[in-house]
């Protein structure tokens, strides 16, 4: 039953102040009251319960999933045993004898509050957002966002992912950071890079992770900024775009969703849209290597309604494929989606194995229905309980990969449209997948 | 006097380009909250209900442009269409009346006429007639042909259909629907009886299906295309195994398996005549397997690969082709002193073969 409080092993009341004694007493006559059990719960935190918090933080989200005060409590709760790491120097044996038994308090709250993984993985870095939910936001077009600004990323806050960073540092970052180099094979500081693959798969947070490592501006050209371009002036708009780039170079222009603003030209409709295109490619052209230092980035789930122009030498004629994340970047991905949520010895080896294939979204649902089936367990049984290994396995069974539609229509595409062995490098991830 | 649309009808117009029909919607909705009076973003409104299949919703929309305005082409054109989904065909012949006295020269018009007299077995000439006209006055208008295709569909003239999609493609060759068409007459074509030619019609159907797919990758009938194309695929594959069995007879005859000629006992066959048996069977595969082969599309051969990988039946044809060229190989080669061992590979080879052959043939059939 819910209205009964929990009890954590050391005991209620063994040792408690008279306040948190008192409090107990008022919760328990009045079960139903959030605020007292919130403040019940901070009682107990500071006082170095750290498990009873936890308790009574899981009771209350429980009544009150969304309930902002009770995460943040659960969170701070659960972050660390805050009083074991706080806790005073280890004191003389003789001390210790006399007074608190800090070896025994360790292991009782050890027990109540269990490692969160299985196996603690080696991942320093940041927690990525290679899931694609690290959206760079509604910047407008003419928004430039400077080179190291708050949080500016960098290829190294990508989880994973190592082959597109290899490609990207291959194709891309490379070239640009050597100048001489670059001198001596008389390449130009200009290009564009097409990303393409499933949705959810980071392509947008790749693209800002790219500008991050070139040093580089960034203007993020949004589906609403092009819906302003596709009626009344659309050329010049465009042409202001890429005028603001020039001025700011060197500058990354990010177009996204390309497959709306460079669509197909035979298959619209719409003259603002065709306008659009065609001075999309005028601007990509440029005359007089106007566009030194102007990179251009696309990202689009369906290349195959691109305006096949686009594709041509000189404008976005490298093109690179992001598939799902791979194991790392999925480990990474599920540690961040964890990371505020009160789970105990998750096996994520397991769990990555069993989510091939997911996107970065799929994965934040994965850990949203796994939250949801022990928070309904816990409901149900009145006793709280934290996420395990199986309610992620068991959530990653009942979720087929969003993406899978995505991979049935690639799959006509890189077997019969691959003129110029544009999806080569789709053709092959399918052959290597036996997606065929 | 015509007046440009506004700014949030004109996005709505490129978002529905789009297919992001829900966007548009609520473009559209915020617009004629601003001003209800706004024609033609009711209009694109019906346009919206209509990509979705809401036929009450498009009626809805287009009652209030016609409260706005009772002579708007725009509303009868829609109201046409919504009526005749909704399975009230004499409000739709009526609305596509008003169309005609509206524009009698617009083939929107008569396409219209088309689709409403569509309703009533006695009219489908009429629907053909129509649409016929509405060709005439736009001959360059993908629509009107789809009109005439689906009126000749309906009167069964195959003729008419496949000049409908053949000039579809000339006007767009990227046109999908006209390519799922083109995909269907050549499988048809293929399906036929006829002995001379198959592989060639087969081929010619795989590559229409690929065309078809490769336009739109992602359409609702790509599943059925990869299915068929599959078929047409298996067919080739199929068609191996006469082949081999070919290479099977020209062996057994060159290494003298079976007792014929002047001089029934001499064993082993001339090492000449065994050779030229060989090069013979190396022209069989040649011209008729690998040649072929070569000439298809990379996404049909592709295709082909992964049939072979998925179905178990498709690697029975593939090693039953396999086993038996290896034996006629054997047969032709090796210089038997007596007839026992290569009549018993001639037939092990043979009989499996061709039950498999005859039974494929009788699933078929039932």
């Amino acid at each position: 039953m819910l209205d009964q409080p929990t009890n954590t092993p050391a005991g209620p009341g063994a040792g408690e102040s008279p306040l948190i004694a008192s409090l107990r007493t008022a919760v328990a006559a009045a079960p139903q009251d959030i605020p007292l059990r919130l403040h019940l719960a901070e009682l107990l935190l500071g006082a170095g319960s750290a498990d009873a918090a936890v308790a009574e933080a899981a009771l209350v989200l429980s009544q009150a999933p969304g309930d902002a005060q009770a995460r943040a409590l659960m969170a701070r709760a659960m972050a660390a045993p805050v009083p074991m790491e706080q806790a005073p120097p280890a004191a003389p044996a003789e001390q210790q004898s006399g007074g608190f038994d800090w070896e025994a308090a360790a292991r009782e709250v050890g027990d109540a509050v269990p490692p969160r993984f299985a196996a603690e993985p080696d991942v320093k870095e940041a927690p990525l957002t290679a899931d694609g939910s690290g959206d760079p936001g509604e910047a407008p077009a003419y928004d430039v966002d400077a080179p190291g600004a708050p949080g500016a990323v960098r290829l190294a806050d990508v989880g994973g992912m190592q082959e597109v960073k290899d490609r990207l540092e291959a194709a891309f970052l490379a070239p640009m950071r050597n100048p001489e180099l670059r001198k001596l094979y008389g390449k130009s500081l200009r290009g564009g890079l097409l990303l393409y693959g499933p949705p959810g798969c980071g392509k947008t947070f790749i693209a800002r992770a790219v500008a991050g490592e070139l040093g580089a501006n960034f203007i993020n050209v949004s589906i609403n900024d092009v819906l302003d371009m596709w009626v009344g002036n659309s050329e010049r708009n465009m042409h202001e775009v890429f005028e603001t780039a020039r001025r700011q170079a060197p500058c990354v222009i990010f177009l996204d969703e390309l497959d709306a603003l460079g669509a197909k030209r035979s298959r619209t409709q719409h003259n603002g849209m065709r306008n659009t295109v065609n001075q999309l490619l005028t601007e990509l052209d440029g005359v007089n290597d106007v566009n030194d230092g102007v990179f251009v980035l696309a990202a689009t789930n369906v290349p195959w309604d691109v305006d096949i122009a686009l594709r041509r030498p000189g404008r976005l004629d490298r093109t690179l494929l992001v598939l799902p994340p791979d194991g790392p970047a999925r480990e990474a991905i599920l540690h961040y989606h964890l990371r505020e949520r009160p789970i105990e010895s998750v096996d994520l080896a397991k769990l990555v194995k069993a989510t091939d294939g997911f996107s970065g979204a799929d994965l934040a649902h994965v850990c949203e229905s796994a939250a949801e089936s022990a928070l309904l367990d816990s409901a149900r049984t009145g006793t709280v309980r934290m996420i395990n290994t199986r309610d992620l396995l068991g959530a990653a069974k009942a979720i087929r990969p969003s993406t899978e539609p995505w991979f049935a229509a690639a799959r006509n595409v890189a077997m019969f449209a691959n003129e110029g062995g544009m999806y080569d490098e789709l053709l092959a991830y399918l052959k290597k997948a036996r997606k065929l | 006097m015509t007046t440009a649309p506004h700014r949030l009808v004109e996005q709505a117009t490129a978002l529905m380009d789009l297919k992001r029909i829900d966007e548009a919607r609520a473009l559209l909705a915020r617009r004629l909250a601003e001003d209800p009076t706004d024609i033609v973003a009711w209009l694109r409104l019906a346009s919206c209900h209509e990509e979705v299949r809401d036929y009450q919703e498009v009626l809805n929309a287009t009652n209030q442009v016609l409260a706005l305005n009772p002579e708007e082409y725009g509303a009868y054109l829609r109201r046409t269409y919504a009526f005749r989904r909704l399975g009230r065909p004499d409000e739709s012949l009526a609305a596509a009346h008003e169309m005609l006295r509206l524009e009698p020269e617009s083939w929107q018009s008569h396409v219209g006429l088309s689709e409403a007299l569509g309703a009533w077995q006695p009219r489908w000439p009429e629907a053909l007639e129509a649409a016929a006209t509405g060709v005439r006055l736009g001959p360059d208008q993908i629509a009107a042909h789809y009109a005439l295709w689906k009126a000749a569909l309906m009167n069964g003239r195959v003729d008419l259909q496949r000049q409908a999609v053949a000039e579809s493609l000339r006007i767009d060759p990227h046109n999908a629907w006209a390519l799922d068409q083109r995909a269907k007459y050549a499988e048809m074509d293929a399906a036929g009886p006829r002995l001379t030619g198959a592989g060639a019609r087969l081929s010619a159907a795989a590559e229409a299906l690929t065309d078809a797919l490769a336009a739109a990758p992602q359409a609702p009938q790509a599943d059925r295309q990869r299915k068929h194309l599959d078929v047409a695929v298996f067919r080739m594959l199929r068609g191996t195994r006469w082949l081999t069995l070919l290479c099977l007879v020209i062996a057994a005859l060159a290494a003298r398996v079976f007792p014929t000629g002047s001089d029934p006992t001499a064993l082993p066959g001339p090492l000449a005549t065994r050779l030229y048996g060989l090069a013979l069977m190396s022209a069989v595969w040649g011209f008729g397997a690998w040649r072929r082969y070569r000439g298809l599309r990379a996404g049909v051969r592709m295709s082909l690969w992964s049939l072979v990988r998925r179905v178990g039946w498709a690697r029975l044809v593939v090693w039953q082709s396999v086993g038996c060229t290896l034996v006629a190989v054997v047969v032709v080669l090796v210089p038997w002193s007596e007839r026992t061992v290569p009549q018993v590979l001639f037939w092990v080879a043979l009989v499996p073969t061709l039950l498999t052959i005859w039974f494929e043939r009788a699933a078929t059939r039932s």
